[in-house]
Formats: structure tokens, sequence, C-alpha cells
């Protein structure tokens, strides 16, 4: 926090410009975002190759992988197909039980990535507030804001057990506009987090679906590397971490998955 | 242990101490363009230590430096084996070690990061400060507590037979300092204060600056007893603080208070006794103001501190061929690496203490006229104590305890008049850290102690050089070599708004090498030097970079510095400075790619990648005005950065507003040309 800080006061009294670093190339390496859930529909493995840093593409589809979950026990698998050429497998019928150990393979030109995870307790998204605007940062230039600042109080029911790390998606015309991650530490029955998404534009016939899923520990650890490697204002900038084999980058996320949909109705 | 200080009597004697103890500034400003060092100058051939200079009020005033400010640690970066951090920053690196690894001292009081508004002045200016003493590997015994170099500075003196008045008018900073007898003969006072007004005069220019704040303000005090032709007292006081504040929405303080008292009792002409008590605190606080959920305002505040209680008991004896020092010290530390309050409420307040004991004893031995040696021993002991004021820690009076005896050798043969060569060795151990992120130094970078998880660091450093004084010129040459073990950095992905700092910290080794040379020349109708480093700084610490070596932060191979004076007339003086260093290192993604929505960074390493590197010309002009019956005074004319050369700051990485996926690296720098003018003035 205080860095990001800095950086801003830097760029008000300082002078910013564009300039060229050399950089050593670095080999193209496999990208892979995995999500399996305890709902039909949601599982989906994104495939692509990190691209250099100057490159103008922002990642390359790779496309003819073989991918599949095995879930263990039962030793079934699911087929995942990719679709439209987009680099994005779907499997509609793969979905995560309780207790059960779930196997991702995946082969891209005979060279195989894998992982292992378990399906996480669930965790019951009570109930979504939307709070009145909360615009107190109106532009760092003294310029206003577009649209709206929302916040929104999604509240927990985690009777289940002790210590919870939850992912939060805040949806909207099907993109996600906001998602955040946080972890639960204080053993409460019902716990409320805020959840502040700035310069939303919104009509009064929107709605928002709220997607609240339930994630282990590591996952935690993986997504929080995440979340700050793209902010650039950590102490140590670093490579996120990564629970797969090989050297992939990326993760394998099992979780479960509760939804509400919130209609704006006025502001 | 005071019963077996004061029994331990062997008489030898400490030259250089010496000097820098009972230096008298000169006053005659006329001839000191020739001179380049004053007090009681001794040649670099003959001193017995390496790597060690002396910088004082008249020298400094010589030089063009950032609006027109006089800075004696300005000075300092234009040694050879001393580095600043980035964009002109006031953190020094000495010989490849860390910004935290510096003892600076003001009286013998220990001074943390001493820079106002981010490295653009120092806390240092020369109308307060007699003088600068740099060491830059082999430190006297007397002092402890830092792996890398020591900055002494020394209080300046009131007049005790007249009172004076000094200052400066300038478009950015303006000073003042009174001084005078309280007894004529016997005692004086001297008072200063300065401020910069740098955002008052923004505002005006800019309706964008409106709402922000941008200031420091600092003053010096200090007071001279001679009670007695063998007892002298005198008091010290500092007190400094910057703010910037963003419209508002966040503030960002920091403050150096000091405080010492110091009395000599003279036992003979050749034996004295000095003790030193002193106080100091340094203070960061970032300030968010924010609106809770129910919109009511909520602040949340960011804090860290230290606050030190320091005693010393020194004996000094000269013979004719020893010059004696032993010592005591004892330093009590309390630190709060990084607590947060909400609404004024402390979230998990984290603090620890400290005491640093030091016993020591040096001779300097002039074995033959031309050979001598300074051998001494320092024996350094930490103790970590429990935190009593949270009783379910449970903690213990002392958690741990840390001891390191810390060799000192230096040696110096001139085989040929006015050719020396010379050999030193010092063990070093230092009990507190600096934890900065791998990007900038920022006055916001948290301090903190050893622990029982995070051990004392250690540094051994050896060096040779040559030097030769040939009618007027100063040529040296010195390749030095240090070791560093327990170093800390911070681990890969770490929080660094964790109270409990050391879980985000990983402990190693380090080494530093590098070759100085230095000419200069000191006589005649211009002077100046050139001095030249070569340099590398290297950790290795298990758990980053794949346990693999790695630049650390502040590894600069090249730097370089031209200095040029000239006096073409009695009232003229000239003098140009260019300053070339390579960049930091940093670390640079070498890779992109996408999770979740974002662009994600691949890293191949730490610090794999490097700033660009930094160079600026400096001209200043001063010309003396008429002299009347009691008042003199000079204009003076600086240019900082002639040819407007933007030197980063900081580098990030941004997302192109005009081309989708694509990452610009973006430099931030904060300087460009800025010209300076201000009249200085003396009234007597």
């Amino acid at each position: 926090m205080p860095y990001l800080l800095f950086f801003i006061l830097a760029f008000l009294w300082g002078c910013e410009k564009k300039i060229r670093l050399p950089i050593p190339n670095a080999a193209s390496r496999v990208v892979i975002e995995a999500i399996l859930s305890d709902s039909l529909g949601e599982a989906k493995v994104q495939l692509s190759n990190s691209t250099d840093i100057n490159s103008n593409m922002a990642s390359s589809p790779i496309h003819n992988a073989k991918v599949k979950i095995i879930e263990q026990g039962s030793n079934t698998e699911f087929d995942f197909q990719e679709k439209d050429g987009s680099g994005i497998y779907y499997c509609q019928k793969a979905k995560a039980i309780p207790n059960t150990n779930y196997r991702l393979s995946v082969n891209i030109d005979g060279k195989d990535y894998e992982s292992i995870g378990k399906l996480p307790n669930k965790t019951q998204l009570m109930n979504v507030e939307i709070l009145p605007d909360n615009a107190n940062i109106s532009g760092l230039r003294g310029q206003s804001s577009k649209g709206k600042d929302i916040s929104l109080v999604v509240i927990l029911n985690n009777s289940n057990h002790p210590s919870i790390q939850v992912a939060v998606n805040v949806i909207h015309k099907k993109q996600i506009v906001s998602s955040h991650i946080f972890s639960l530490r204080i053993p409460t029955k019902y716990a409320r987090r805020m959840v502040f998404i700035p310069n939303l534009e919104l009509s009064s016939k929107d709605s928002l679906i709220v997607n609240l899923q339930s994630i282990s520990s590591e996952l935690y650890n993986i997504l929080l590397s995440i979340r700050n490697n793209s902010r650039q204002s950590k102490a140590t900038p670093t490579t996120p971490l990564s629970n797969l084999t090989n050297g992939a980058l990326g993760y394998f996320k099992i979780c479960t998955s509760d939804t509400r949909t919130v209609k704006i109705n006025s502001f | 242990m005071p019963t077996l200080f004061f029994t331990l009597i062997l008489f030898l004697a400490f030259i250089f101490n010496n000097n820098i103890l009972w230096s008298q500034q000169s006053r005659d400003s006329s001839t000191l363009a020739t001179v380049l060092v004053s007090g009681k100058k001794e040649q670099k051939t003959k001193q017995v230590l390496m790597g060690v200079e002396k910088i004082n009020a008249q020298l400094v005033n010589k030089l063009p430096f950032f609006f027109g400010e006089r800075d004696m640690m300005a000075v300092t970066k234009l040694m050879p084996g001393v580095k600043s951090a980035s964009g002109g920053q006031g953190s020094l690196s000495i010989r490849g070690g860390g910004y935290d690894q510096n003892l600076v001292l003001l009286d013998g009081t220990p001074v943390y990061n001493p820079s106002h508004l981010l490295g653009a002045f120092s806390v240092f200016h020369s109308d307060a400060i007699q003088d600068i003493t740099l060491y830059k590997g082999t430190a006297p015994a007397r002092y402890g507590g830092r792996t890398s170099g020591v900055i002494e500075a020394k209080s300046r003196e009131g007049d005790n037979e007249r009172y004076i008045a000094k200052g400066g008018l300038g478009i950015i900073t303006s000073r003042l300092s009174v001084e005078g007898p309280i007894q004529k003969g016997k005692s004086s006072f001297f008072l200063s204060g300065r401020r910069t007004y740098a955002d008052l005069l923004a505002r005006t220019f800019s309706k964008r600056f409106e709402g922000n704040k941008l200031y420091f303000y600092d003053g010096n005090a200090h007071i001279n007893f001679h009670l007695n032709a063998k007892n002298t007292l005198s008091l010290t006081g500092y007190y400094g603080a910057d703010q910037l504040v963003l419209q508002n929405l966040f503030g960002v303080r920091w403050s150096n208070i000091v405080g010492a008292i110091h009395y000599q009792y003279k036992l003979s002409e050749n034996s004295s006794f000095n003790t030193h008590f002193s106080f100091n605190q340094y203070k960061a606080n970032l300030q968010l103001n924010r609106t809770d959920a129910d919109n009511k305002p909520l602040v949340i505040e960011f804090l860290s501190r230290i606050n030190e209680f320091n005693f010393n008991e020194e004996w000094l004896h000269n013979s004719t061929y020893h010059k004696l020092q032993i010592g005591i010290s004892a330093l009590h530390r309390n630190n709060a690496p990084g607590n947060i309050f909400l609404d004024g409420v402390a979230l998990l307040p984290f603090n620890r203490s400290m005491l640093e004991l030091g016993f020591y004893a040096q001779d300097h031995w002039q074995i033959l006229p031309n050979l001598k040696v300074q051998y001494g021993l320092r024996l350094q002991s930490y103790l970590i104590l429990g935190d009593k004021s949270n009783a379910n820690l449970k903690a213990k009076a002392i958690e741990k305890q840390y001891f390191s005896p810390e060799p000192r050798l230096a040696l110096n043969y001139s085989f040929l008049p006015n050719h020396s060569l010379k050999v030193a060795y010092n063990r070093n151990s230092q009990g507190v850290f600096l934890i900065s992120n791998s990007v900038a130094s920022l006055p916001t970078d948290r301090w903190t102690t050893a622990s029982r998880n995070i051990p004392v660091s250690l540094s051994d450093i050896g060096s040779i050089g040559y030097v030769a004084n040939i009618k007027g010129w100063e040529f040296s040459a010195e390749v030095y070599y240090k070791s560093l073990n327990n170093i800390a950095d911070y681990k890969d992905g770490a929080n660094d708004n964790d109270p409990m700092i050391d879980q985000q910290l990983l402990t190693g080794k380090g080494r530093a090498y590098g070759l100085e040379l230095l000419i200069r020349k000191q006589r005649g109708i211009f002077s100046g030097w050139i001095a030249y480093t070569l340099a590398r700084t290297e950790q290795n610490i298990p758990g980053i970079n794949n346990n693999q070596w790695y630049h650390a932060r502040q590894d600069r191979r090249h730097d370089f510095n031209i200095v040029f004076i000239t006096k073409p007339h009695p009232k003229l003086t000239l003098a140009l400075l260019w300053t070339y260093q390579t960049g930091n290192a940093i670390s640079i993604p070498s890779a992109k790619y996408q999770l979740m929505g974002r662009t994600t960074f691949f890293y191949d390493g730490r610090n794999t990648g490097r700033m660009p590197p930094m160079h600026h010309l400096d001209f200043s002009l001063a010309y003396k005005l008429k002299t009347y019956k009691h008042l003199s005074s000079e204009l003076s004319f600086s240019i900082f950065n002639v040819y407007a050369r933007e030197n980063p700051f900081i580098i990030r990485l941004k997302e192109d507003p005009n081309q989708a996926n694509k990452i610009d690296i973006v430099q931030i720098a904060l300087f460009s040309i800025i010209p300076s003018i201000s009249w200085n003035f003396t009234i007597f």
C-alpha cells in the first residue's frame, strides 16, 4: 500500500516517459487456467502461451491439446473439448463432489502438465446488499469518475469450519467486472465483507450476479500472488505461484460455488 | 564493567580522533578554493586509515547543488566508492553496502534517513555543520553497529567573541542562523533554521497543485561551555520534519529528533575523558483518509518508529609513539517496524526492544618514521529484549543474545616520501535493518531489528591501496573485498504491510568488491578531482532466486565523478560537476500472460534488469558583493542538471492506452533542469 501511493505521488510530481530496457527474451511458457466447481456447466480449462513483454499479443491460445480431469477413486474421466478455436476447453458433465480428489491432466505436444486438488467445504452466500454511492475518490487529478461506485456487502455463513478462503466475482452483462479474494480467519457464524466496485456504469434495469467460491488455502495464496503481481505495488515483484507441474504457469482451482443475482432498482 | 574500564591503563594515542574532535573552522574563505580539506590537515599518504574523507563547509560552498542548497552529504557522493540511490536520492551505498548499513552520526548521535524530500536535501546543511568525516571501510573501533560506512557530522560551535547572523534567501528554500557568546571567551550558542516552500510556489503557478503540500523544515542548536581549563560541556539539538500531502486523501510525514550532551574532562595535556548521552527518534507516518461502510470518515495510519537512548564513555591518551582510545557504549533501542492504526486504535501493535553494548580498545602506533599501524578490538553484544507489555506473549527478559568480537587493523607503509602503501581489515556487525522494496528507497521503508529469527548481520572487509602526493596532485587507487553474512531481504511475494515483519524476510550472505581510483588537484588557480569506481554487489539468500547469486538492489557497475573549481577573480568562483552512475538493479519481467482477465508478468529472477544510467552536469557561480562594516554577502547562481537529463526515480509497467495488450516500460523522473539563485549574507 505505501508503495502504490508513492507511485501516485511520483506520478504527480515527476516526469513520466516511455523507455526501452534491454530484456533477455524468456522462452515461451505454457499457461493453464483450470476451474472445476460443484456446479454443472462451470468447468473449463483455458490454455495459452506466454508472450514477449514487448509483444502486442496478450497471449497465444493453444489448440489441439488433450485435456481431462480424472475423479480419483472412481477413475471417472471428464474429457474437455476446445470450443471455437479459442483455446478454452469445456466439459458440460464435469462437476466436483465432496471428499474426492481430482487430477487435472493436460498434454500439449507430448508434454504432460498435471495438478491434484480436492473440493473444500462449502460456504453459503446468504445475502447481498447494495450500499449507496461511496465516491470518496473522485479522481486523483480532480476529475470526476464515470459511472457509479457500488459497495456490495456479502454475508457468509461459515459455521462449518474455523477459517475459510473465498473468492467473489461480480458479473455484469456476462463479464466479470470485479473479483476479490479474502480470507476469514476469525471463527464467526456469519461474516459480512464489503466489496467495492468503482466506476461501474449501471442503469436501473441492470442486475449484478455475485458468485461466491470457497477455495483451499493453497489456492488462496496463488490467487493472492496473481493479484499482487498485477498491481506492481508489492515489495518484491515475482512470478505468481502455481500448483501445476513441469513449469506451467497458472492454476487448477477446485471450488464450491454459490450465486446470487441482485437487481438494481434505483440509485 | 565501569571498574574494569577505569582500571585498564595503556598509554596509546589516537591521532585521527584528535583531528575530528578538535579541528577549528578556518574563516579565511578567500584562499579556500585552493584547499580542499581544512582543519589539522594530514596528507593522505600519512594517514594510517584508508578510505577516509573529511569535508567541510568551505568546500561545499563552492560546489553547485540542488536549488543552490549547500549540502555536505552530497559531496560524499562525489567520492569514489560512494553512490546514491536512484534519481539522486539521499540514501548512500558505500562500497556496495546497503542504504541501511551506514552509521550516520550528528555529534555522536545516530540519525536515520538523513535526507529531506526523497533525497533532494540532506539534514546536514553547511551553515550548521562544521565538517563531515566519511569512513568508507575501515572505521576506528569506537564506531560499531553498522556493517558498511560511517558518516560523522560535527555541529558548528558558535563564535564565543561576537554575534553573527548568517542566512540565505532563495527561490525554493531560505535559512537563517544566529551565533554568539553566552559568556565571552567561555561559552557560545549556535541556532539555525531552514524551510522550503516549493509547494507554495507550485500552487501559485498551477491549480493542479491545489490541496497538495510538499515541504520540509529543520532546526539545529548547539551550545558550548568551556567551564574551565579542564572541563567542557556541549549540548546539541536537532529537529527536522517533511510533509507530503495529496489533496487531503493521504499524507506522508517523517521526522528526526536528536538531543545530545557531551562532557569532556581533561586529566592532563595528554589525557582526557569524554562522556556522551543522547536521544534520537525517527518516525514515519502514512495516513489515508477514507470512509467506512456507513460513510463515516475513517483514518488509516501506518506508523514506523525508532527511539534510541545512547551512552558512551571514552578515555583518550597520547604519548610519543602511541595514541590510545578505550571506551564503552550502551544503546537502548525501541522499534515499531510498522503498526497499523484505524481511527487511532492500533491493530496488532508490535514493538521490539534491543540493547547494544560495546567495549573497545584501540592503539595507533608509530613503529618507524615510515611505518605506522592502528589496531584495535571492539566487542559488541546485542540483547533482544522480550515484550513485557503483552502478558499473553509470556516474554522473557532477554529473548536472545548475539555477541560479535570485531578486530580492526590498518597499516601504512611509506616506501618513498609522499608515497604510501596501505592495508586494512575490519569486522563489523549490525542489529538494525532497513527493509525496502526492490524499486525505490522511500522514507516510509521500514526499520526493524534483529530478533530470535533474524540474527545480527556481519561483515568482513579487507582493502589494499596506494596513495601518492606529487607536486600538489593526489593519486590513489584502492581495491576492496567485503563479505557479508546474515543479511536480510524480502521473500518473493512478501506482504510489506505485515507488522510481524520477520515472517516476510529471509537471510543469507552477500559479497561486494571493487576498484576505486582518484586523481585530485588541491592547489592553484583551479582545483578539483576525478573519481572512478568499478564495483559489484551480490546476494545469495536461500529461497530467493532459486538459491542462486543475484544482484543486490544497490549494485551499480560504474561510477564516475568530475569536479572542477576555479577562481578566476578574487570575488568570483565557478564550479562544474559531472556525475555518471550505472543504473540500479531492478526486477523486470521477461514475459507476460493472461490470468483471470488480467495481464500477469513472468520474472526470470530477482534484480535481473537494470535501470537506465543516471548522469547530470551541474554548474555554479558565486560572486562576492561589496562588504560593508557589518555585512558581507554573496550572490550565487546554480543550475542543476544543465542538459535536463531525466534520470529515473522509479520504473514501472503500464498498459499502452493506444494499443491493446501492449505493455510499456515507463520511467518516472523527479528532477529535471533546476536553476537557482540565492543571496547569502553574514551580519557581524
